[in-house]
């Protein structure tokens, strides 16, 4: 069991940065996700870890050892792959036994021994009658499952998953996300997992890393990147359907600040008035609003000010999903229970403007009231890197 | 069902016959020739045992007795020389593979493809062009008519064929199962003997095969470069041949018993040409 901290690490191949400046901590015991569509650099970060990849530039710690020259086999990490990389020629047994096996293992594993944590992982996970199968002759769950296996057989130092429900069927993936973190919980071994999925880094993880293209654009709780998400693009990541994001134009009419998109014009309360002092130099701004915080209406009025046409509905039983054509843009809409409405009816809708998310349409990054941002320059945050 | 297809099916029959014919009609004279006297042999061509001719183990005996050291000799040493030289190529050709497969080579002029293809051109070239200049070297450095020459010799130019068989199975095999086998707590060389051998199995069976023909078959560099301590079975069959006139008995039942290493070879390796499915599940 032990903690990771990532300083200032880079890597570069040839001319393409993968990574550029990742630091963070992971304390011992937590479960970390890292976020990030394809091509963030989730999987080189993870093989910088398990050091099946070097770095280019930056220190990696494990627990409080200096793993930067120590080889894979030496680093006592347990990596699941995205692919799963059961080793074909062996049964599910020996798959499982094999890290157990290995030559360079100090104390050596007597086979009563090897058999008996076999035997208790099996259970544990469920395949304990899958013992003498290939793995080709197992489903995509169960070879999951015996991925997992051997990862947990060793009891390492730090999990590192890549991914490794996504390849599963959806109800599948629900239940192994549950079963995941109550595992983790139970042994309690530093875990990081890296997902594309917000649901998995949100609903498992006690702290989430969100990297776009080889930077970390946020490090904090779930919570934190759910309610103040620190860029547009973490924004845009986070929620299902996802936010809407509009560019806007700042203005000021009589003695307020408006916001003016393509296609309709906002008030904007005096609460958020805070956050738009500090625009400095231009007044473009990224509105973000929740598919949950536009209210629909089938008449138009003063509370709802954007007008457009239903593009699509989906009915979901517990809740509805409109896509509305709001002059050349699409917005996504949430409402509870049922909403009868026809292909291209036209439709109005008013927003929640306290639960409006604004971002500086040039960096991309949050705007935060100015009390905030001195805060923020005061201490230094840990586990943000160039944000 | 119709004349059409009864036709067609006839047709393959006959065929197949035909060629089962052709196929094994020299290795049934061999067999029948072995068991001739040499009268029956020069009397014009007899089929069937017992009814055209007289069944007589005449040359099994002097096999046995008059030339016995010749011919003990001639197949230890095929055997010796072709199992040993088709492991060290094998051996060496699936390092050599595995570097191909797995690294990337720059030496200005020559990257991953043109190494490859430097080894394997060496068996472009027939080899009696180099036979002479080999004829030198061996004389050199005292490795004529040894042992340890002619293994030389043979596993020089059976690498080549092994590396060239083997380059496409190393590269089939996916990285992440050593990746997988770094992180559970294996070296280079133990992931390469636990992980990747056994899944390349069957290319190093068949390079070991071929190769193991070859070197069993070849004759002009036994030819050349043994007179007597090391000659093989190719080489003694031909001196026999050679020597006086061709006592067809007595070749025939060598050349029987010449066949017998090879195919045992065959047979103990068959098991190891198992089908690509074993790739299946890893993904």
């Amino acid at each position: 069991m032990a903690s990771v901290r990532l300083v200032e690490v880079s890597k570069v191949y040839g001319s393409h940065t993968a990574l550029g400046d990742i630091s963070f901590d992971c304390v011992d015991g937590e479960f970390l996700a890292l976020l990030g569509s394809a091509g963030a650099g989730k999987t080189s970060l993870l093989k910088i870890i398990s050091g099946l990849e070097s770095v280019s530039s930056g220190e990696v710690y494990i627990g409080d050892r200096l793993v930067n020259e120590v080889p894979p086999e030496a680093r006592d990490t347990a990596m699941v792959f995205e692919t799963y990389s059961l080793y074909p020629h062996f049964s599910v047994f020996d798959n499982l036994a094999f890290p157990l096996r290995a030559p360079a293992r100090q104390p050596r594993v007597s086979s009563d021994q090897v058999r008996k944590q076999v035997q208790s992982v099996a259970s544990m996970l469920g395949i304990a009658d899958l013992l003498d199968r290939r793995p080709w002759q197992l489903s995509g769950g169960q070879r999951q499952r015996v991925a997992l296996g051997r990862a947990l057989v060793r009891d390492p130092k730090v999990f590192l998953m890549d991914e490794p429900i996504s390849h599963l069927d959806a109800k599948l993936r629900n239940y192994m996300r549950g079963e995941l973190k109550r595992v983790q919980k139970d042994i309690g071994i530093t875990t990081i997992y890296a997902t594309p999925d917000y649901k998995e880094a949100m609903g498992m993880a006690d702290h989430v890393v969100f990297l776009h293209e080889g930077v970390i654009h946020q490090y904090g709780t779930p919570s934190d990147i759910f309610e103040r998400p620190a860029s547009a693009l973490v924004a845009k990541m986070v929620g299902d359907p996802a936010m809407n994001l509009l560019e806007a134009r700042l203005s000021w009419v009589e003695d307020h600040f408006g916001l003016i998109t393509e296609a309709f014009a906002l008030d904007v309360p005096p609460l958020l008035t805070p956050l738009l002092q500090n625009l400095e130099g231009h007044d473009k701004v990224i509105l973000g609003v929740r598919p949950t915080d536009l209210i629909p209406s089938l008449e138009p009025g003063d509370d709802y000010p954007i007008a457009g046409r239903v593009h699509v509905f989906e009915p979901l039983g517990t809740s509805t999903v409109l896509t509305v054509r709001v002059g050349p843009t699409m917005m996504s809409i949430k409402v509870a229970g049922e909403l009868s409405v026809g292909f291209d009816d036209r439709i109005w809708l008013g927003v929640r403007m306290e639960n409006v998310h604004l971002f500086d349409a040039r960096t991309g990054r949050r705007l935060r009231p100015s009390s905030e941002e001195r805060k923020k320059e005061e201490t230094s945050h840990h586990g943000q890197s160039s944000s | 069902m119709g004349t059409a297809s009864s036709r067609a099916r006839w047709t393959r029959t006959a065929l197949l016959t035909l060629w089962i014919l052709f196929a094994l009609l020299p290795m049934y004279w061999t067999v029948v020739t072995a068991f001739k006297l040499p009268k029956a042999i020069y009397s014009g061509p007899s089929f069937i045992p017992g009814v055209d001719f007289k069944i007589s183990t005449l040359s099994w005996q002097t096999l046995l007795t008059e030339e016995r050291a010749n011919f003990i000799k001639g197949i230890l040493n095929s055997i010796v020389l072709a199992s040993v030289s088709s492991f060290l190529s094998v051996l060496f050709g699936a390092f050599a593979a595995y570097g191909l497969a797995r690294y990337k080579y720059d030496y200005k002029l020559f990257k991953n493809d043109d190494l490859g293809f430097l080894i394997v051109s060496q068996r472009i070239m027939p080899p009696i062009v180099s036979v002479l200049a080999l004829f030198i070297i061996f004389r050199t450095f005292g490795l004529l008519d040894t042992h340890v020459g002619m293994i030389l010799a043979y596993t020089a130019f059976n690498l080549p064929l092994a590396l060239y068989l083997l380059k496409d199975f190393f590269s089939g095999i996916p990285r992440e199962l050593e990746e997988a086998a770094a992180v559970d707590g294996y070296g280079k060389l133990d992931q390469i003997i636990r992980v990747v051998l056994p899944l390349t199995a069957p290319g190093l069976a068949a390079a070991y095969m071929l190769s193991f023909f070859f070197a069993w078959n070849e004759f002009l560099f036994a030819l050349m470069l043994t007179f007597d301590t090391a000659m093989t079975l190719p080489v003694i069959i031909t001196s026999w041949n050679t020597r006086m006139e061709p006592k067809w008995w007595f070749l025939s039942a060598v050349s029987i018993i010449a066949i017998i290493p090879p195919s045992i070879v065959a047979v103990l390796l068959d098991r190891f040409f198992m089908e690509r499915r074993f790739l299946r599940g890893t993904r």
